[in-house]
């Protein structure tokens, strides 16, 4: 265990001579969140729907931290083969065409309600950083920094809404079940 | 002209006839002209004519009337130089001694000292005998020694900054002059002279140019005058900028007869323009004026009677009725019998940089600085570096000591000033905190009152200043490796205390802090605030710099190279004092475009070879806003009744609990604080509490029918108020009594309470209350009946709300 860790803090300082740009570039901490945002859109398929074949639909629910950011890393790229639209809202009827939706910083029973009110609408929930989001019926949370993994992801919400997450993103998440759903 | 006038009367005495055997008729006609012209003092017009003679005729007389008409334009004197030179050394011409002085002029002006020294002891020596010489010569010569003793002693020391001119936008073909900015280095005016050397009279505009993203400073833009059309036949100048930029001061008058008028920016028109009181404009000269970054004292230049000579820097203080007091003149230690002008009061409130011509100038204006302490001001000190042998006026430095601007003439043969930027190369171990306080949804500026305190000495920080309270932004700084207690107050919420630690740096960082205060509302009160704190540090080198500079462990001592860095020590050791500008400029800090593209391919690559070390490096390397959230209930719903007592500097203080940053908090101990609040909401035991240990926050009574156990439907707001409040903070638990009236018996009425408790309890699960939280409990028959016997007020469930006491993250 020990020789283990030695071998990787060895790798992760090698890497970080070698990749002196990007890895080492200090990107902010909404920078990197929208280029996750972005890439799972890449490996994340969602059921076929009717309403905007060529569009995926971000909304952000409620304070919205990342300012500019999502636009610059969205708008202009595509991501399998489809623009993105930004919407910003606080009202859960709005969230009706979203793939995504972001929940920032909302509280925990507000999050449970929308979370509780988009139950059978195949949207994939993100969370910014949310204690237990994953375990009340979130699909992905990202983690505080310097966690083991950068994001959690509970996979059974995904494929109760038809919503299918490539295993290579599952492989680099914390995995939440919800096995015991009810207390 | 008094100087020339004495050359010319001197050459017509001592070379009253020469032959000019070799000259054609024309060019003795030509000569004969020039000559006359020379005598009207119409040199422009000679000096053509004389230099046509120069080229057929190698004649003294000749070259020394061309050096006098060089000497006489206003953009060509240096030419004199070669023609007096070969003049002067002539054995068989007597010149006349004056020629020594100008000689020494023109030698000191082309940095040639040891000549111009030679010259001017020639000067010393010869005029004594000499009976056209005048004693103020004499003095200008024996002064003019020094100078250039100064400027040898000066020159020649080594210099640790970076000088570099201003590109376009800003310097362009015509003069730009006196720069000023703000002390973050946002906003700069400065003036622009169009058709200098061309037209007679220069047209002076104002400009304004912000900073932009990437360092550079952006498109100037003119600055109107509001209601310019007062001022005909004034000049209007740029007399001053207070270091947040919300004043700006003119020089307005004709001529000479200039008096100092304040007003502020919008949209690029200087409007609300105020002449200053009678105690600052006088009948005389006032110029240049600088405001301490507090406001309360105002720097200017005026030559009323009384001072020492030529111009001299006055200061005044803002009386109590907020006007300008009788001003004093700064004294003897800074003010000569030569002109001092454009004083700069540095933010630090101690360092002064001022132009003179006096001192140990190397020429013309130079830039001192020199430190006031009690009152006292220290032995000027010429800066050095951007000082030339010509004017160098007009120094101003921003606020971290890092970057200053002056203008300059040197290199330009028509005086055409140039804005120039010095930067230091050493890096400034301080941090500016830049900050602003809001509150409520949407966030607004409030008016608030920050008091800091040394957390190690306790000593308050003397001055204090409040934020903005239109814009709610402060700007501090501070000295690194310290802790300072904050205390923030304000009407509607408790005082914060805010704790921040300043880690050891050796270079220059800068915090943006933003805190936003928000009530938490239940019904129509206010049961307690959450205090959210986002701190980002954006350190202004390269990261790589920093970590070549920065040793975890055993930090260096940092090198003070250059002695302009005093004026940092200066904040750190005399006054220490935590200096606040007002800044209305935006103050968050956009980033330099970056290569989006790189990082999204770089997290698609990882993803795509399910790499987890990349993801983790780009983690650990993010730039993370520090963001600390506090929610602060109020005991019993009271306000009042929620302070702790912090003894600060012998003070007591009475503040919501203390606020921890992360700031200087190692990677380690932050896994570690959030895995303890993790750990601390788990295991979070309401249940088994003491009631000790429950701080009450908030009561919710509903009565009930006879008989019945269902929740009222008009209590549905309230509850889901409470479940919001119990859901959302995890250190919130409810007790939830059930009680009944006296009527009926008694194991009836005990089973009644307690299904109106159980029924309380449903309703809360459904939202999602978490159990555990949850004590509940049927009393039976209510035996308080101290507030009322009515019985349909003892038919009740009671809900108490409280924290957990003592469980501290």
């Amino acid at each position: 265990m020990r020789t283990n860790r030695i071998i990787y803090s060895l790798s992760v300082v090698l890497l970080v001579c070698l990749f002196s740009n990007p890895v080492n570039a200090q990107y902010s901490e909404y920078e990197i969140k929208a280029a996750y945002i972005f890439n799972f859109a890449k490996f994340i398929e969602w059921p076929a729907s009717k309403t905007n074949p060529d569009t995926i639909v971000l909304a952000i629910y409620g304070p919205d931290p990342f300012g500019t950011v999502l636009e610059k890393t969205m708008i202009g790229r595509k991501a399998q083969g489809k623009d993105w639209k930004i919407i910003r809202t606080n009202t859960v009827s709005e969230l009706d065409r979203c793939h995504i939706v972001f929940i920032a910083d909302v509280g925990k029973y507000e999050t449970i309600q929308l979370i509780e009110k988009i139950k059978n609408k195949p949207i994939l929930t993100i969370g910014d950083e949310m204690m237990q989001f994953c375990e009340m019926g979130g699909i992905v949370n990202f983690t505080p920094q310097f966690s083991d993994q950068q994001f959690e992801i509970n996979n059974d919400v995904a494929k109760s809404k038809g919503i299918f997450i490539s295993p290579k993103l599952l492989l680099l998440a914390k995995i939440i079940s919800n096995k015991e759903d009810e207390f | 002209m008094g100087k020339l006038s004495n050359i010319l009367f001197a050459i017509y005495l001592l070379i009253p006839t020469v032959l000019f055997a070799q000259l054609t008729p024309m060019e003795r006609k030509v000569l004969k002209t020039a000559n006359s012209l020379f005598d009207k003092e119409q040199f422009s017009e000679a000096l053509p004519l004389y230099l046509k003679i120069d080229s057929v005729e190698d004649d003294a007389q000749v070259k020394y009337r061309i050096g006098a008409c060089y000497l006489n334009t206003k953009y060509e004197k240096l030419k004199a130089l070669p023609y007096l030179e070969e003049v002067s050394q002539l054995p068989s011409i007597q010149v006349p001694v004056i020629v020594y002085n100008d000689l020494g002029k023109l030698y000191h002006y082309t940095y040639r000292f040891d000549d111009a020294i030679e010259m001017f002891e020639k000067y010393m020596e010869k005029s004594k005998t000499d009976e056209f010489a005048e004693s103020k010569d004499y003095e200008f010569a024996k002064r003019m020694i020094s100078v250039c003793l100064n400027a040898i002693e000066i020159t020649t020391q080594p210099f640790k900054a970076d000088i570099d001119i201003l590109g376009a936008p800003i310097n362009t073909m015509e003069s730009e002059f006196c720069p000023m900015i703000t002390a973050d280095e946002q906003m700069m005016v400065y003036m622009q002279a169009l058709g200098l050397g061309k037209i007679e009279k220069p047209i002076i505009t104002l400009m304004v140019s912000a900073r932009q993203p990437d360092g550079n400073w952006g498109n100037p833009v003119k600055l109107e005058i509001e209601s310019i059309e007062k001022y005909k036949n004034n000049d209007i100048l740029l007399a001053g900028l207070s270091p947040d930029g919300q004043s700006i001061f003119l020089n307005i008058g004709e001529g000479l007869n200039q008096d100092i008028y304040m007003g502020s920016i919008a949209s690029n028109t200087i409007i609300g323009i105020k002449k200053l009181n009678k105690n600052i404009n006088t009948p005389f000269y006032e110029g240049r004026a600088s405001i301490s970054a507090d406001g309360t004292e105002l720097y200017f230049v005026s030559d009323r009677p009384g001072g020492f000579g030529g111009t001299d820097i006055y200061k005044s203080k803002r009386s109590r009725k907020g006007d300008w007091d009788e001003p004093i003149n700064i004294g003897a230690a800074v003010n000569t019998i030569y002109n001092e002008d454009s004083p700069f009061m540095h933010p630090d409130n101690v360092t002064l940089f001022f132009s003179s011509e006096g001192h140990k100038s190397i020429g013309g204006n130079d830039i001192f600085k020199s430190k006031v302490s009690d009152g006292v001001w220290s032995e000027p000190e010429n800066l050095g570096f951007p000082n030339s042998t010509k004017d160098d006026l007009y120094f101003v430095l921003n606020a971290n000591g890092q970057t200053g601007y002056f203008s300059s003439s040197k290199n330009n043969i028509y005086n055409k000033h140039k804005i120039y930027r010095v930067s230091l190369k050493d890096p400034i171990p301080l941090t500016l905190v830049k900050g602003v306080i809001k509150a409520g949804t949407p966030a607004l500026p409030i008016a608030a009152d920050i008091k800091v305190y040394d957390k190690q000495t306790g000593v308050r920080v003397k001055y204090v200043y409040n934020p903005d309270a239109e814009t709610g932004q402060y700007l501090m700084i501070f000295p690194p490796a310290k802790n300072y207690d904050l205390v923030i107050s304000s009407e509607d919420f408790l005082p914060q205390l805010l704790n921040v630690y300043i880690p050891y740096q050796t270079y220059f960082y800068e915090l943006y802090q933003e805190i936003h205060l928000q009530p938490i509302e239940l019904g129509n009160g206010i049961v307690g605030e959450v205090v959210t704190v986002n701190n980002t540090f954006y350190d202004l080198y390269k990261t790589a710099e920093a970590d070549s500079i920065i040793t975890e462990d055993s930090p260096k001592q940092p090198k003070y190279y250059d002695h302009l860095l005093e004026l940092i020590e200066n904040i750190i050791e005399t006054t220490d004092t935590l200096q606040k500008i007002y800044t209305k400029k935006p103050i968050d800090k956009p980033d330099p475009a970056k290569n989006m593209d790189a990082l999204l391919n770089m997290i698609e690559e990882a993803i795509e070879t399910t790499d987890p070390v990349t993801l983790s490096i780009l983690d650990a390397n993010a730039k993370q806003k520090d963001k600390i959230k506090q929610t602060h209930f109020y005991t019993e719903g009271d306000k009042e009744k929620s302070l702790v007592t912090t003894v600060v500097g012998g003070d007591t203080i009475y503040t919501a609990p203390p606020i921890k940053t992360n700031i200087g908090q190692s990677n380690f101990e932050k896994i570690s604080k959030i895995k303890k609040e993790a750990e601390v909401v788990k295991e979070a035991a309401f249940k088994t509490s003491s009631p000790e240990d429950r701080k009450y926050v908030h009561r919710l009574i509903i009565y009930y029918d006879i008989d019945k156990d269902e929740i009222p439907l008009d209590m549905t707001e309230k509850l889901n108020g409470i479940c919001k409040l119990l859901v959302d903070n995890p250190l919130l638990g409810a007790e939830i009594y059930g009680f009944t009236d006296s009527q009926g018996a008694e194991k009836y009425n005990l089973s009644l309470s307690r299904q109106r408790a159980q029924k309380v309890l449903k309703y809360f699960l459904d939202q999602k209350v978490d159990y555990q939280k949850l004590i509940v409990k049927g009393y039976g028959e209510t035996h308080d009946h101290i507030h009322s016997s009515d019985p349909k007020y003892l038919r009740k469930v009671e809900i108490n709300v409280f924290e957990l006491k003592g469980l501290e993250y």
